[in-house]
């Protein structure tokens, strides 16, 4: 962070803002030491960075790219920029690597079972599905084949953001800082000013593993963040069509924020960790309706989580 | 070549090879990107990526250059596009023969010498609000203009904005009756800074807090709210005074991050308007009271709240109403009549779009019919002459006559 301006309310550590966008509460937290004022300035920049994010994937939203590709469907294809296509085909790749476990053309289904307004709907079922979800790179374009299917980026949305957000902040030299979205994604730039990660334990449970963050981004998913009328969970399972009811719990550490995201939606999904999944990838899994009745945590960065800190504690280490 | 994030995210997933890009799809009705305006967009900075975003969403137009002298703008730009090219400097951009429309979106006190380039270079031309930094830079805009072959208009939102003209026809039938007072505010904490990792970026980026160049927050704010009441009073205030402070943004700035100002008309009529780099609390907004009725313009949304005493209209029975503490207001709707015979009133509540993006609309409109713009860059020079003015009566404390 450059501390060369002439401005003289210098020297200050730690700089703390909020933005409510995309349903939640976004809150940054700079730490680097530097000019107040540049600060700031650089954390401005990378809030209003996501609530244009939020303003191009709002499915509510009449005027955003969302709701123009959801308006064309089965009609024609809408040219997008490239920020957008680079979205679309990242999502492509991860619903691929996840055997379609993640899956962001969900959104005629999420109105179907009560989590778009209004009560769950009788038993036809809507089109739904990336299988429907064309691109054309050379013309800029996507196309969504069936006039029912409706994108919906609720699972990745806020991790793509922060993403986008936290490399603006690195641009800018920002070298601490932890960035993160209804507490459910986080990102860290670098370490805290003490050169220690970033801890986050993963939800209340006692028990619960605390995650290590440092160059890393963590997600969480539960199917009990949001119940329709019928007390079901708010992730569906793209294979069935119906709520998810493999995991309890599941959480994603790696690099990009919008990874964590989608594998976090995807192991919830599935319940277990595929082999698809990218081996520095670190999943923690747990829940009452899958195998996993402790906490499971895999993947090449596993030690960046702390599989049980009270236990840990109790043996001093 | 060094990868970026998003390369690396794609290709580090193994589902790659099942992802690749379907070729030939054989897509329904795309728009063929050679129909339609061409449209170089000229500073990319946070308004000319926003005047980006909305081109995309705009039929009748294509982007087709990108034009920032900053690589990293640039660049930042080119992303909010498809397949328009880059350009460092206007002049190379106009040489390509790619553009045939541009949208001015640079620092305000450069706008006479881009706009000016761009007019005689005999594309249609878009020029951001405020027009200029000077009366000086008006003028030669306003000269420019006179010879120009193609469009040349002015970005003041509220002349294009569907909520705003529906309102205005309410305000110029009587509903409103006689004019009492105006006020207007915007309130936005922010700190008007963009960060730069170098002094002479950050002089660059930061004209707005160059107290030599800027017009503050009544110039560059304030000019698009007055031009709302010229347009719905056809008058201009006669004179302007006002105060600043720095309430919040202590950090060695000169020009104030809060403001406030009295606009006075021939009659005593007033304006009130106070702007704020401090607060967010109610954010934009116009007022306009009258002995029969007042009526609120927030960009999006607009309302009505009329007097007791005030006749009722017969369309009132089908209004959407909202309250608003003691009050309750009639929600302005564009195209209502046609909405309350589909059921679909409420669905009309509120702009789907934002104001720029029904701007940048009739200036294409006005530029592929070779139609008068919604707002002429005279009527854009006359308001800013009294942003300007507001900006002069508030750094200096003094009351300042205005000329139009």
């Amino acid at each position: 962070m450059t501390t060369n301006s002439n401005t003289p309310d210098g020297g200050q550590v730690g700089l703390r803002l909020a933005l409510d966008a995309m349903g939640t509460r976004f809150e940054l937290l700079i730490a680097d030491t530097g000019y107040e004022s540049e600060l700031r300035a650089v954390g401005e920049e990378a809030l209003e960075c996501i609530a244009d994010w939020h303003n191009r994937l709002s499915a509510f939203d009449a005027g955003s790219v969302v709701s123009a590709i959801n308006a064309a469907a089965g009609e024609r294809a809408v040219r997008v920029d490239r920020d957008m296509l680079d979205l679309l085909q990242a999502c492509k790749a991860w619903h691929a690597d996840s055997g379609g476990a993640f899956d962001v053309a969900l959104g005629s289904l999420m109105k179907h079972h009560g989590f778009r307004g209004g009560a769950p709907a009788g038993t036809q079922v809507p089109a739904f599905g990336m299988g429907h979800l064309e691109i054309d790179e050379a013309e800029s374009a996507v196309f969504l084949s069936h006039p029912d299917v409706r994108l919906d980026f609720g699972a990745v949305a806020k991790g793509w953001a922060i993403d986008e957000a936290c490399e603006l902040m690195r641009e800018a030299g920002i070298a601490s800082a932890l960035l993160h979205g209804g507490s459910s994604t986080a990102r860290a730039i670098g370490s805290r000013p003490d050169g220690q990660p970033w801890r986050i334990k993963v939800c209340a449970d006692e028990h619960a593993p605390i995650v290590l963050l440092s160059d890393a981004s963590f997600s969480a998913s539960a199917p009990s963040g949001r119940l329709n009328d019928n007390q079901e969970g708010h992730v569906l399972d793209p294979r069935s069509g119906q709520p998810a009811n493999c995991a309890g719990f599941a959480a994603a550490v790696v690099y990009s924020a919008a990874e964590s995201d989608a594998w976090s939606t995807a192991l919830l999904v599935l319940g277990e960790r595929p082999g698809s999944m990218r081996a520095e990838i670190a999943s923690i899994l747990h829940g009452t309706h899958s195998a996993q009745t402790e906490w499971s945590i895999e993947g090449e960065s596993a030690p960046r989580v702390i599989a049980d800190p009270k236990r840990d504690l109790e043996k001093g280490t | 070549m060094k990868k970026n994030r998003r390369e690396f995210l794609v290709q580090a997933a193994g589902g790659l090879a099942a992802v690749s890009v379907l070729p030939e799809l054989g897509f329904v009705r795309l728009p063929d990107r050679s129909a339609g305006l061409r449209v170089g967009v000229i500073g990319a900075g946070r308004q000319g990526r926003s005047i980006l975003g909305e081109l995309t969403k705009i039929e009748g137009a294509t982007v087709a250059a990108v034009c920032d002298i900053d690589e990293r703008r640039r660049s930042s730009g080119l992303r909010r596009s498809s397949g328009a090219e880059g350009f460092a400097t206007v002049e190379e951009m106009l040489d390509s023969g790619k553009v045939d429309a541009v949208a001015v979106a640079t620092p305000t006190q450069t706008h006479d010498e881009v706009a000016k380039q761009c007019i005689d270079a005999g594309v249609h031309v878009y020029v951001d609000g405020p027009l200029s930094n000077t009366a000086e830079g008006c003028d030669a805009i306003v000269a420019a203009a006179r010879g120009a072959k193609g469009v040349v208009a002015s970005g003041l939102q509220g002349r294009s904005n569907p909520v705003y003209k529906l309102a205005r026809t309410f305000f110029r039938s009587d509903s409103v009756r006689d004019l009492v007072s105006m006020r207007a505010q915007q309130f936005k904490k922010t700190s008007w800074r963009t960060p730069a990792n170098d002094p002479a970026r950050s002089k660059a980026l930061n004209w707005r807090l160059d107290p030599e160049i800027t017009l503050g927050l009544a110039g560059e704010w304030g000019t698009q709210q007055f031009d709302v009441f010229h347009w719905y009073t056809g008058r201009y205030p006669v004179k302007v005074s006002g105060s600043g402070s720095i309430r919040l943004h202590n950090d060695g700035r000169e020009v104030h991050d809060t403001i406030a100002c009295t606009l006075t008309y021939d009659d005593g009529a007033t304006i009130q308007y106070e702007a704020s780099l401090a607060n967010s609390y109610e954010g934009a907004y116009e007022l306009l009271r009258g002995t029969n009725a007042a009526i609120k313009l927030g960009w999006s949304h607009g309302w009505m709240f009329k007097e007791s005493d005030a006749p009722t209209q017969g369309w009132e029975v089908y209004a959407n109403r909202q309250q608003f503490h003691n009050d309750e207001g009639i929600t302005l709707i564009a195209d209502a009549t046609k909405l309350a015979s589909q059921g679909k009133l409420k669905e009309g509540i509120g702009l789907p779009h934002p104001a720029l993006y029904y701007t940048l609309g009739d200036f294409i409109a006005s530029a592929a019919e070779g139609t008068a713009p919604a707002c002429t860059v005279e009527e854009a020079a006359r308001a800013t002459a009294v942003g300007i003015a507001a900006h002069k009566a508030i750094s200096m404390g003094e009351t300042q006559d205005i000329s139009i």
